[in-house]
């Protein structure tokens, strides 16, 4: 674009970046995404923990829980995928699931300990 | 030396006028190269954008072209162009429907899959076309999309400034521009100028166009030496919002409420409407109840918040809610609840009647000028009605995108040279405010003008409160001559304000001295010191031109009733 | 009345730098009827004219007002000082993902540019003259709702942090304006349109952050969650496969709008007068930093593959290949094994397989029937079940498939293939000890 040739323009500013109040206000759908990914990892770190310490309930409550979320979570978005749910309900989506899977997570907890 | 761009047709603003008369244009040679030039991002400038009520138009095989006429002859108190006027109902049929089939706007529907036309205020028949009650975003989003489509060159951020002449002074070779983001000059050279920056009456203290619409078109026109009309006629929009304190004050409720039942009520909770026009009440026409509405409150009886109430909550919340979401909203916005209770509002300075004198193909009196939209004159004479401003846009816009591409053909190709040192002379003034060590600060020349403008040449005015404006806006421009701006180029909204106001000023005097030559009350011009409509004496329009010294020249010429006499006009009952 | 501290961010292109913000001290009457577009108006005429912002209409119509306040995306003219925090600081900085012009005016370019991505314009099917007649409720209509109100102010785009990590993704309004000609019955674009959308919609990670903020209440994931399953629809009802979108590797068209003023050439044909094919752009090399991005996208896939890989197969064979280590375990005291029976104590232990321990509880059968000491192991020989002694009949029982054994462990009956099997085992003092593993 040559009138911008002459006047130089600071490069964009990006998510987060000089932005006071930012995390404060970021909305649960973005966390949706982000605990989905966190949990994707504590997947597998607990797995890894699960194989090599059998038994161990601590390590298996964790892995339960890091799988009752992230299932959860992949379950909002197939929902929002195919309609399943209007998207207008996304943000009492993720707390109805995630309150949902800590109930599974909860029932099968106790019936196998 | 300043940048130079060249087009085969140069076409400044981007509302729906400009927009269509590019699209037309195109369509009629697609080898043409125009291109736009917009003070603000593409497609976001202008006022049909802000267009909320609707698009006048005759669809239903019950209404009639001759009755949307009658309508705005009746509206309009006989001095439109009649040409114009006809030109106007005839070809919004066919404008309309083109919006939808080929820019693809959706408006709103009846039940049975056909258009909704709701009903306005002035008006016969309900044939007001609209989509919700923000219609002028589809409309412009609508187009500026076909203008992309198109690939038809913008030059967004880049104002117009002037329009350059030739030798002769007669022949507008193309226009000095301003790219606002370097804060450099330009200079547009094409074989034709199309002007359609709309007016915007933002030089009164409640207006209800945008900030940043500031007479930019009319104040280069009359620069110019173009023919100018009926500059007396601007409209006040009865029902602007009050907002103490806010810019958003003067935006408009739209007119569609009071078209679908709404109450205006003064500070003692009268229906005011039902004493000045018994017959019609609040649905009669913006020039009526603006005037009563100003009469109540100059009288004593506005409401605690400085203005007159709107109530539309009788008409049921759902109602209100679910035709006028958008006003809703805004009223909401500063916790007005426009569903339930009653709403402060006040007459709002809206639109010029009057404008460039122009033809059917939208040509103007200079050569290779073209003008459409608010910026041409006479189409809706006195007063124009709600609904036939966006009509009149769409349709000149598309008059003058057709004329257009028939002119440019030839030798009409060639680019006319501009006569020479014009553009350095204006360059060196217009940049003298950036230089300045001393001077006056724009700011507050405009706020002196707004509060001048709405004071003497308001709502209601007299010859001796006209004639102290006329000296008033004498002295101003002297302050414009001395305005000093600080900050660097990029960007510089204080040099915009600065250059804003010489149009400010130029349309000042242009409606102070016509509004002093009509000594009676028609339409939008309210005189106390003559407040009645006078039709043995008042039958004319009001031509003004540049004069050397820089103040209007005036003449006035009888109205042409070529289509209908004034006999009909004045016996036509709705 | 308040007093309220603003704070601004400041980038002048004269000067150029990084930026940084200004705190400004403002009154202010009413805070319900002061905008943030109040506050800025004010500030400029107030105290510091060169204060550079854009706006237009002030009533939420034009979408120039576009800005990140308090870490929200919103339109100035619709942000009431009264939305904010009560007594806090306020904060405004320009959207991001857009290069920034001045303070908080950006240049919107590139959101055009992705906007052109998706053809977002109406072409008309055939050359109706007359509007179509569309029932409001009908499904089309209900679909597009209000969506076709976008004021394209850029909010969503800011927003959105894919917009940043997926360069050519064409971002949430964008998406929206295919959205809503994908679902118009009377527009002919729509595979192209499709095509090119759906590449898009992929990049979605239904954060939401585009239909939080949006000043017109219009959902951009909603809008690609529709293309989406649009696109399902469309393949399911396609005999033949859509074209490979690589053959028409979407390449924005050199934009007229931006072309630079001095080179007046003749705008070509307009797009979409032409056949759609035309509307395709031709295939563009990839470049040197898309090469780089998907080497390291490689990369690190390959080192994820190789690490879980790793560990997977090393949970599943290395059992198999490890041998467990020997060791004595301890079973019980002899003084407490009466002599002339055969007894079961329980064996505990934790065996050691390679980094795997597993803790191990097996019965054993301890024989002193005769003059020295047998340790048998419980599990049969024929498939592992627990063999029991028989006091009765002086047998080993297996419950399982009736395998038997007499008190040396030799197989009397049933399908057992060898005798029991014994363990190693040690005194040392009293202590009765058994090799394991």
């Amino acid at each position: 674009m040559e009138r911008n040739v002459s006047i130089e323009c600071r490069k964009p500013l990006q998510w987060g970046e000089l932005d006071p109040g930012r995390r404060e206000n970021t909305k649960i759908g973005m966390w949706a995404w982000l605990w989905q990914r966190i949990s994707a990892l504590a997947i597998i770190v607990f797995l890894a923990l699960h194989m090599t310490l059998t038994y161990k309930p601590f390590v298996q409550l964790l892995l339960l829980l890091a799988v009752a979320f992230h299932a959860t979570l992949g379950l909002r978005v197939i929902l929002l995928d195919f309609n399943l749910v209007d998207v207008k309900y996304q943000r009492a989506l993720v707390w109805g699931l995630a309150g949902l899977g800590l109930v599974v997570m909860g029932i099968i907890w106790f019936s196998t300990y | 030396m300043v940048q130079k761009v060249t087009a085969d047709l140069l076409i400044i603003g981007m509302g729906a006028a400009s927009m269509n008369c590019a699209i037309y244009a195109h369509d009629k040679n697609p080898n043409l190269d125009i291109l736009i030039v917009t003070k603000a991002i593409a497609g976001k400038g202008g006022c049909s954008r802000m267009v909320q009520g609707g698009f006048n138009v005759v669809l239903n095989p019950k209404d009639s072209h001759e009755k949307h006429l009658m309508d705005t002859l009746k509206g309009g108190q006989y001095i439109n162009d009649q040409d114009l006027a006809l030109t106007l109902v005839e070809q919004a049929t066919p404008t309309v429907k083109e919006l939808e089939t080929v820019s693809g706007c959706f408006f709103d529907r009846n039940p049975d899959g056909t258009i909704h036309q709701k009903p306005f205020a002035g008006q016969s028949f309900d044939r007001t076309v609209h989509k919700g009650d923000l219609t002028g975003i589809e409309i412009v989003s609508r187009m500026a999309e076909q203008v992309m489509k198109r690939r038809i060159r913008v030059l967004e951020e880049v104002r117009a400034l002037e329009l350059l002449l030739d030798a002769s002074g007669q022949v507008v070779t193309g226009a000095l521009l301003l790219d606002i983001r370097r804060g450099e000059f330009l200079v547009a050279e094409a074989a034709a100028t199309m002007v359609g920056t709309g007016g915007g009456p933002t030089h009164y203290r409640f207006h209800a166009p945008g900030p940043e619409k500031t007479v930019d078109g009319l104040g280069m026109l009359y620069r110019a030496g173009a023919l100018m009309k009926d500059m007396e006629m601007l409209q006040f929009h009865p029902t602007g919002l009050i907002v103490p304190g806010s810019v958003v004050a003067g935006a408009l409720l739209e007119e569609g409420l009071r078209g679908a039942g709404a109450h205006l009520f003064n500070g003692k909770g009268e229906r005011y409407m039902l004493q000045y026009a018994p017959d019609v009440a609040e649905r009669a026409t913006r020039d009526v109840v603006s005037r009563s509405s100003y009469l109540e409150m100059m009288q004593g009886r506005a409401c605690p918040e400085g203005g007159v109430h709107i109530d539309a909550s009788h008409l049921g919340a759902d109602f209100v809610l679910r035709n006028f979401p958008g006003m809703a909203e805004r009223c909401r916005q500063f916790h007005y609840d426009l569903a339930r209770a009653r709403v402060p509002v006040s007459p709002s300075a809206h639109f010029f009647m009057g404008g460039a004198v122009i033809d059917t193909g939208c040509r103007a009196s200079l050569e290779k000028l073209f003008v459409a939209g608010e910026d041409a004159g006479g189409v809706h004479g006195a007063n124009r009605l709600g609904g036939n401003g966006i009509c009149d846009s769409c349709v000149y816009g598309r008059q003058a995108g057709k004329s257009v591409g028939a002119f440019l053909t030839g030798s009409e190709l060639a680019r006319k040279e501009t006569r020479r040192g014009q553009v350095e002379e204006l360059v060196d003034r217009l940049t003298r405010p950036l230089v300045r060590d001393k001077g006056v600060n724009p700011f507050e020349v405009r706020r002196e003008l707004q509060e001048l403008n709405w004071n003497k040449v308001g709502v209601a005015r007299n010859a001796e409160d006209l004639d102290a404006a006329a000296t008033e806006i004498e002295r101003l421009a002297e302050a414009v001559d001395a305005l000093r701006v600080t900050g660097g180029r990029p960007y510089n909204m204080m040099f915009a304000v600065a250059l804003d106001l010489r149009s400010m000023i130029d349309v000042s005097r242009m409606v102070a001295a016509s509004a002093r030559q009509r000594d009676e009350t028609r339409g939008a011009h309210f005189r106390t010191d003559f407040p009645k409509q006078r039709d043995d004496y008042g039958l004319f329009n009001i031509l003004l031109r540049r004069g050397e010294d820089g103040l209007p020249r005036m003449e006035k010429t009888a109205v042409a009733f070529k289509h209908k006499s004034v006999e009909a006009c004045q016996s036509y009952k709705k | 009345m308040s007093i309220r501290t603003v704070r601004i961010f400041r980038y002048d292109p004269e000067k150029g730098g990084s930026g940084h913000f200004d705190a400004f001290s403002l009154q202010i009457e009413n805070e319900t009827t002061t905008t943030i577009l109040d506050v800025l108006l004010r500030l400029q005429r107030e105290q510091d004219p060169s204060l550079a912002f854009r706006y237009a209409c002030r009533v939420n119509m034009c979408g120039s007002c576009g800005m990140v306040i308090n870490g929200v995306e919103g339109l100035a003219c619709k942000t009431n000082v009264s939305q904010l925090p009560p007594g806090k600081e306020i904060t405004i900085r320009p959207l991001n993902h857009f290069p920034v012009v001045k303070d908080l005016v950006v240049d919107m370019e590139a959101f055009f540019k992705k906007f052109e991505e998706t053809l977002p314009f109406f072409e008309p099917k055939g050359a109706d003259a007359e509007p179509a007649q569309i029932r409001p409720d009908s499904r089309e209509r209900l679909d597009i709702g209000l969506s076709t109100e976008c004021i394209a102010c850029g909010c969503c785009v800011s927003s959105c942090t894919m917009c940043r990590h997926h360069e050519g993704y064409a971002g949430p309004a964008a998406l929206n304006r295919a959205f809503t000609l994908l679902a118009d019955s009377r527009d002919a674009l729509f595979e192209p349109r499709l095509e090119r959308a759906l590449a898009s919609c992929y990049s979605c990670r239904t954060e939401f952050n585009c239909t939080e903020v949006c000043p017109k209440n219009i959902s951009g994931t909603r809008a690609i969650k529709y293309i989406q399953r649009l696109a399902l629809k469309h393949a399911r009802s396609e005999p033949k496969p859509a074209p490979s979108p690589r053959e028409h590797e979407a390449a924005p068209p050199t934009a007229a709008r931006h072309a630079p003023p001095a080179t007046a050439q003749p705008a070509p044909g307009a797009c979409g007068q032409a056949a759609p094919e035309a509307c395709r752009h031709a295939a563009s090399a990839v470049d040197r930093r898309t090469f780089l991005r998907q080497v390291g996208v490689g990369v690190i896939g390959l080192g994820t593959a190789l690490v879980l890989g790793g560990i997977a197969t090393g949970v599943a064979v290395g059992p198999t290949l490890a041998k467990s280590q020997k060791q004595w375990a301890p079973l019980g005291k002899l003084s407490e094994i009466p002599k002339g029976e055969i007894t079961t104590l329980m064996l505990r232990y934790e065996l050691k397989t390679g980094p795997y321990v597993q803790p191990v509880a097996a019965p054993v059968l301890v024989s002193r029937l005769g003059e020295s000491l047998v340790c048998f192991k419980s599990s049969c020989t024929h498939l592992g079940c627990i063999v029991r002694w028989d006091a009765l009949s002086g047998r080993f029982l297996c419950a399982c498939h009736g395998g038997t054994f007499d008190r040396d462990g030799n197989v009397v009956a049933g399908p057992p293939p060898r005798p029991l099997d014994r363990y190693a085992f040690r005194l040392e003092g009293d202590q009765l000890f058994v090799e394991v593993g």
